[in-house]
């Protein structure tokens, strides 16, 4: 009996010892090496780290065959979004859109081989410009759930892109 | 193309930037013309789910207003954000929203049928006029009252290319367009123009 009491004792302490250590110290350094290794990533090896904000795609009605995705796009070096992709359980296929005005006032829209990312510039995907275009959604966007489009950069890089799905704009 | 896109963006801008300062009494962020467009003689089939079809006049009812759309369900972009901009707009007016009736004009007939139409509308709005015609003649006459303009072409891909005017139109109880308002000036535009003209119409001018 006393015996065991001894052993289980240390054997306590060390293991509080442990989380102690591990709470605050390891997690701290995580965080850090990863900040640390996306720098030197975007920095010295030149890899397109782009910064994508605010990604949304409007609620479809019901009947909606179509969506569209918006965001904001900042790449750190000079780039392109040439193509996007989405999950064949959300929609057939996903397409680099603009909306243009016409000659006659008219609004229509078109597929767009390129969207110019300049290095350190904001390029927005908004309603009536640039989006990506769902098409054949196989269930409506309900407000919420969150829809994953991947764009391809020129680079080579892709970017996925985790959209919210909402009523509006913010 | 690109410097098209400057001049919306900078039109935009300045509408955004106008209905920032209006107030009530303020001004139409909207194009109003010195003449405006008579459309209270226009009139098509309104065709209704589970009822017997009806003929539509381009009139709001007395004292209130009636929101003119022409566009498609398999919109993705300009019409999903112009009605979810007047649906933002009428929540904001509260029970003067009953006084605002909507009519939406597809002008992709073929692949809009009248039940998809319907759906469509009834997820942006509870009051709403599904307006479609298979007789080009006819919506042809319709987009020329409102000088509107649209076209629907397959390319060479199979895929059906749309383009069409995305103005929101107002027309008050006496059938003229009162209001032209552009793409792009938002609920907050819709808003401020709505309640100016809603001041107007309740119970003024018979």
């Amino acid at each position: 009996m006393s015996i065991k009491r001894l052993v289980i004792a240390p054997i306590a302490v060390l293991t509080l010892g442990l989380a102690a250590c591990g709470g605050s110290g390891d997690g701290a350094t995580d965080e850090m090496t990863d900040e640390t290794t996306l720098l030197e990533d975007g920095t010295e090896e030149a890899t397109a780290a782009v910064m994508v904000e605010d990604a949304w795609a409007r609620n479809s009605p019901m009947e909606a065959e179509n969506g569209a995705v918006y965001m904001i796009l900042t790449s750190e070096i000079d780039d392109a979004v040439i193509s996007a992709d989405v999950d064949i359980s959300v929609a057939a296929t996903a397409e680099v859109h603009e909306t243009l005005m016409n000659d006659d006032g008219s609004m229509g829209m078109q597929m767009v081989d390129r969207v110019e990312l300049p290095a350190g510039q904001a390029v927005a995907f908004e309603p009536g410009g640039y989006h990506i275009m769902l098409m054949g959604l196989i269930s409506p966007l309900e407000v919420g759930e969150i829809v994953t489009v991947t764009l391809t950069l020129e680079s080579g890089e892709l970017v996925v892109v985790d959209a919210e799905v909402r009523e509006d704009s913010m | 193309m690109g410097p098209r896109r400057v001049l919306v963006g900078v039109i935009v801008g300045l509408i955004a930037t106008l209905s920032a300062c209006g107030s009530d009494t303020g001004t139409l962020v909207g194009l109003v013309r010195d003449e405006p467009l008579e459309v209270g003689s226009v009139s098509m089939t309104e065709e209704r789910l589970g009822l017997d079809p009806q003929p539509f006049t381009f009139v709001a009812a007395p004292g209130e207003l009636l929101v003119v759309f022409f566009g498609y369900t398999y919109c993705p972009d300009i019409c999903p954000t112009s009605l979810s901009d007047l649906r933002a707009a009428l929540r904001r007016l509260g029970t003067d929203a009953a006084l605002i009736d909507v009519a939406f004009v597809t002008i992709d007939p073929e692949r809009d049928t009248i039940d998809r139409l319907d759906a469509f509308l009834a997820s942006y709005v509870d009051r709403y006029h599904a307006l479609r015609t298979v007789d080009a003649t006819e919506l042809s006459r319709v987009k020329d009252a409102f000088l509107a303009s649209s076209s629907v072409t397959t390319n060479e891909d199979g895929q059906v290319e749309v383009s069409h005017t995305a103005t929101t139109y107002v027309v008050d109880d006496t059938g003229r367009v009162v209001d032209e308002l552009p793409f792009g000036v938002g609920a907050d535009g819709m808003e401020n123009d709505l309640r100016i003209l809603l001041a107007t119409t309740k119970g003024g001018n018979t």
